[in-house]
């Protein structure tokens, strides 16, 4: 046993020390290097969180970096079997412990090449982000990179083993290199392999969730060891026998049961990372969800009122709803209700009226000699909260892990004992809905620095903490961080807030909305590169679009979490032009849509770059003229507080001119520019309605029309005849 | 060999032979002793770096034991494959073709090596160049078309070509014919202009031409040996 030992030691080390004094070894080196190099955004490095750098370096090299990792472990795993190391198997030896250390030592070859790019990294990292930047490198390429090389070298291996000939194993791995990249098998870019990249995984970062990722390594470092036991039977079929034949029956039997063994754990893993993805796939996915939420009929509701208690130790949750609803003979409520809760009891006054609980939908009957004026409905509702595996609707933050920095959710707060701080989530049964009031009483009462919270009035005891919301929130929660993800878009830089932020970012990283504009016009005027492109971020934030007109404040959609749109670059609506016109131009624009339509109804305008310009499809009903036109110019005046006067008058003298079928704006790349005259002579009529009915007509004109036709277009003459009968003026 | 079945024990039979092939490519990237470091550590031998020292000694190689093979010449790089087949200290030293290349100097050198080496082991050497079995071998077998066609001394060898080498003095003119006739083994000018020195290997009756009978060299007996197997 110990000579055996002996032989895989000494063969990996001189597979080492050979390779390590050719200079192809260093030639690899400097490869790797540059493609960790490429691999981060080197003018935002300073922005980009650990993982992130981590991640972007780590993903490079095992993509393109296996490449050249196959020469490598192809020159070290075939030169023995030239024939001219025939004195090489004249001795007697272990065919296994040689075949293992040479796979050893190329392993250590390729970690020796990685060196000056992880040492780059780690300077980096450690200057960035610390000691714990240096600690999420080495965890996150560890877990990226092991397995990768790892089954690729072994892959190398297995097959040079059948075919013998180095050009030809070189050729065939690059086939499957390429394969496996064409199949999105995804054996690096772990992000890919999810059916929707909407998952935070406590892993690597931003990706799919992670126990998809740990599925997925494990997949590949078994199928390290099926490769190398693949490789063990082939050396014992065909390599110099080196044992008597009764030892060399006992090696094949051997390999072969553990071969046996190592598919049936492939399989096993193969299987359950099948169903954790097509779990993924067929469990609600954002459109389900959301199609969940606009199944509320928040119309019926009078009142709506939560009180909960919460342990704050045991995150054991204990609520009540307390809700007012328009009666009528009878009436499905659907609700959504966290799947860690149960509804414990439900009471219903007046008491002639039957209710009952169909899966999600609450479903009332009322005797038609006793219809009155109201329901009044308690729901008492208790359980642990599960924290969803979705990104859209992690409301919770996860336990601190080593490897991902704490990352916080916008729209709640918590950790695997919830701490609620916001008053939007499906820990009550009508998240769609607005509440009314929410009283939350925490039994005991975390730590102050964990608190970030909304609440309009905090009721502390020494036994426990009291969070009241009496109204709607008057704060957006718009996120901003001192750490950006930078993304490219087009020439543009798209700068995110990371995903991952420390404790010690919290206190920056609410902010109202009017202070995150003034924290980014104050970094575009610091940071504005010199090249004509510019970095903005915004992310938006809660799961469900709201604005509440009367305080300016904004709710985007977390549906709108910018790297979802990414999946399709050229439908990207995030691409903003010009930092002075278009960023605020923009929420308005957004801002107006989401009160208006049902998100997946309404059209939105889509800035694409370049000259595809595929914005404008028609609204469902109608032609979509009007109600374009109409959302356009409520945007425009919309977005009048944030951007001044002289910016609404700049835009609408290009509409004038534009109506008036000059196209010069087309080319100075405007994006109204491109749309119909049509939709610029209405912006102008209405422009004109504005100043001859003013300001409070003509918000009265948009709130009837969003009342009366919701998201369906009229057509000009009807429209042209509304307008008269609300304002009493003419539409030119 | 020894007691073991080829076929079946080959690994038993590799711990007793040691084996320098006619071609080899070298770990250039390594030292001397890293080589035979790594060579004795796959046969298994004890006490390694003892044992390096001593076969790098053997084969005159000690002093340059931390160069890089890549710096050797070809004489120092057969040393060093010599040397690697030496480690574990086999009873049968299987050398194939280990002079073919070699410079004179570097001939009689590894000639004198394989003689110091034959005292303990038997070596196996097998080669085209005969004066390398001269100068080494006391048995050797001649192997004929996958048959051996001699087993025995050198001098036996050679006592069965004994009368049938002869030389002659011809006249180009008749060279034609005679190169028909005999087996020709080695032809020169004569001195006299428009003559021709000519070796010739006659295996029955006497030639017709005034020739002489001279004693035969190994080469001579090989070739009488292979021409009268193949007639």
């Amino acid at each position: 046993m110990t000579r055996h030992f002996q032989t895989l030691i000494k063969t990996a080390y001189i597979e080492w020390k050979n390779q390590v004094r050719q200079r192809s070894t260093w030639m690899l080196a400097g490869l790797f290097f540059l493609i960790g190099w490429l691999s981060v955004d080197r003018q935002s490095l300073s922005l980009l969180s650990a993982v992130s750098i981590a991640k972007s370096t780590a993903e490079g090299l095992g993509g393109f970096g296996s490449v050249f990792a196959v020469v490598c472990g192809v020159a070290g795993f075939l030169r023995e079997f030239r024939p001219t190391y025939d004195f090489f198997w004249s001795r007697t030896f272990s065919a296994y412990s040689y075949i293992v250390g040479k796979y050893l030592g190329v392993c250590m070859v390729i970690s020796t090449a990685l060196l000056p790019v992880g040492l780059w990294v780690t300077v980096v990292e450690g200057a960035r982000h610390g000691f714990r930047g240096i600690v999420t490198q080495v965890q996150v390429w560890a877990f990226i990179l092991a397995p990768t090389f790892l089954s690729v070298l072994s892959a190398t291996l297995l097959i040079g083993l059948i075919i013998r000939r180095s050009l030809l194993v070189s050729l065939v791995m690059v086939l499957i290199t390429g394969g496996v990249l064409a199949l999105s098998l995804d054996i690096t870019h772990l992000s890919g392999f999810a059916p929707y990249s909407i998952y935070l995984s406590s892993l690597i970062g931003y990706g799919p969730d992670g126990r998809l990722v740990e599925l997925h390594r494990v997949f590949y470092l078994f199928f390290s060891v099926c490769n190398l036991l693949g490789g063990l039977l082939v050396v014992s079929f065909t390599s110099p026998r080196l044992e008597g034949k009764k030892e060399q029956r006992c090696h094949r039997v051997a390999w072969g049961v553990l071969l046996v063994v190592v598919l049936a754990v492939i399989f096993y893993v193969g299987t359950n990372f099948q169903r954790e993805s097509d779990a993924i796939s067929v469990e609600p996915t954002l459109a389900s969800y959301q199609r969940g939420w606009l199944m509320q009929d928040c119309s019926k509701f009078r009142s709506y009122r939560v009180e909960l208690s919460i342990d704050h130790e045991t995150g054991y949750l204990e609520g009540k709803a307390y809700i007012e609803l328009n009666q009528e003979p009878s009436s499905r409520l659907p609700f959504d209700l966290n799947e860690g809760l149960q509804i414990t009891k439900i009471a219903v006054s007046p008491q002639d009226v039957a209710v009952e609980v169909d899966q999600n939908t609450l479903l009332f009957e009322t005797a038609e000699q006793s219809i009155s004026q109201s329901i009044s409905v308690t729901l008492e509702y208790r359980g642990t909260l599960q924290i969803p595996r979705y990104l859209y609707d992690r409301l919770f933050r996860p336990e601190i892990d080593p490897v991902v920095e704490t990352y916080f959710w916008p729209g709640g707060y918590g950790d695997g004992k919830a701490v609620f701080l916001t008053r939007d989530g499906n820990w009550h049964p009508f998240p769609g809905c607005s509440l009314d009031a929410l009283k939350i009483e925490l039994k005991e009462v975390p730590s102050h620095s964990r608190m970030v919270h909304t609440a309009d009035n905090v009721v502390s005891s020494p036994s426990h903490i009291t969070l009241m919301w009496e109204r709607r929130p008057p704060l957006a929660l718009l996120s901003t961080s001192p750490h950006y993800q930078a993304t490219r878009l087009g020439k543009n830089t798209l700068l995110m807030p990371s995903a991952y932020i420390s404790y010690n970012d919290q206190e920056r990283f609410f902010a109202p909305y009017f202070v995150l504009m003034q924290q980014i016009d104050i970094y575009l005027q610091q940071e504005r590169p010199s090249n004509g492109s510019f970095q903005i971020a915004i992310i938006p934030l809660i799961r469900h679009g709201k604005y509440d007109p009367s305080s300016g404040t904004l709710f985007l959609p977390e549906t709108d979490y910018l790297p979802m749109r990414y999946r399709g670059l050229s439908y990207s609506d995030e691409q903003i032009n010009s930092p002075d016109l278009l960023y605020r131009r923009w929420v308005a624009e957004r801002l107006i849509r989401l009160w208006w339509c049902s998100d997946d109804i309404c059209t939105v305008p889509q800035v694409a770059s370049d000259s595809s310009f595929n914005w404008l499809s028609d609204a469902k009903e109608g032609g979509g003229t009007v109600l374009n036109a109409l959302l356009f110019y409520t945007a425009l005046r919309l977005s009048e507080p944030l951007v001044g006067p002289e910016f609404v008058t700049e835009e609408m003298n290009l509409h004038y001119r534009m109506a008036s079928g000059e196209t010069w704006a087309e080319s100075a790349g405007l994006p109204w520019a491109f749309y119909p005259t049509d939709i610029h002579q209405l912006m102008v009529s209405l422009d004109k309605v504005w100043e001859e009915a003013g300001a409070q007509s003509f918000w009265r004109l948009v709130q009837a029309y969003h009342r009366s036709y919701g998201n369906m277009s009229l057509s000009v003459e009807e429209f042209s005849h509304f307008v008269k009968q609300m304002t009493g003026t003419t539409l030119p | 060999m020894q007691g073991c079945n080829v076929v079946d024990e080959p690994h038993l039979v590799r711990s007793l032979i040691g084996y320098v092939p006619q071609e080899y490519t070298l770990y250039p990237h390594l030292t001397a002793w890293e080589f035979l470091d790594y060579m004795g550590t796959l046969s298994g031998v004890q006490h390694i770096c003892q044992r390096v020292e001593q076969v790098l000694a053997q084969v005159g190689l000690l002093t340059v034991a931390r160069r890089r093979l890549a710096t050797f010449s070809g004489g120092m790089k057969q040393r060093v494959v010599i040397a690697q087949a030496l480690l574990h200290e086999p009873q049968v030293l299987v050398v194939d073709e280990p002079t073919a290349g070699l410079d004179p100097a570097e001939r009689v050198k590894f000639r004198n090596l394989l003689a110091e080496l034959g005292r303990e082991r038997t070596i196996l050497l097998s080669t085209h160049i005969v004066e390398d079995i001269s100068a080494t071998c006391k048995q050797l077998a001649i192997l004929h078309e996958g048959r051996i066609a001699f087993v025995g001394n050198v001098e036996d060898l050679v006592a069965r070509a004994k009368g049938k080498v002869w030389t002659a003095a011809i006249c180009s003119e008749e060279w034609e014919d005679f190169h028909r006739s005999y087996c020709v083994i080695s032809s020169r000018p004569a001195e006299r202009s428009g003559l021709i020195d000519v070796r010739f290997l006659v295996l029955d009756s006497p030639p017709s031409c005034n020739a002489e009978p001279v004693p035969p060299t190994i080469e001579d007996a090989y070739l009488s040996l292979i021409r009268a197997g193949s007639s």
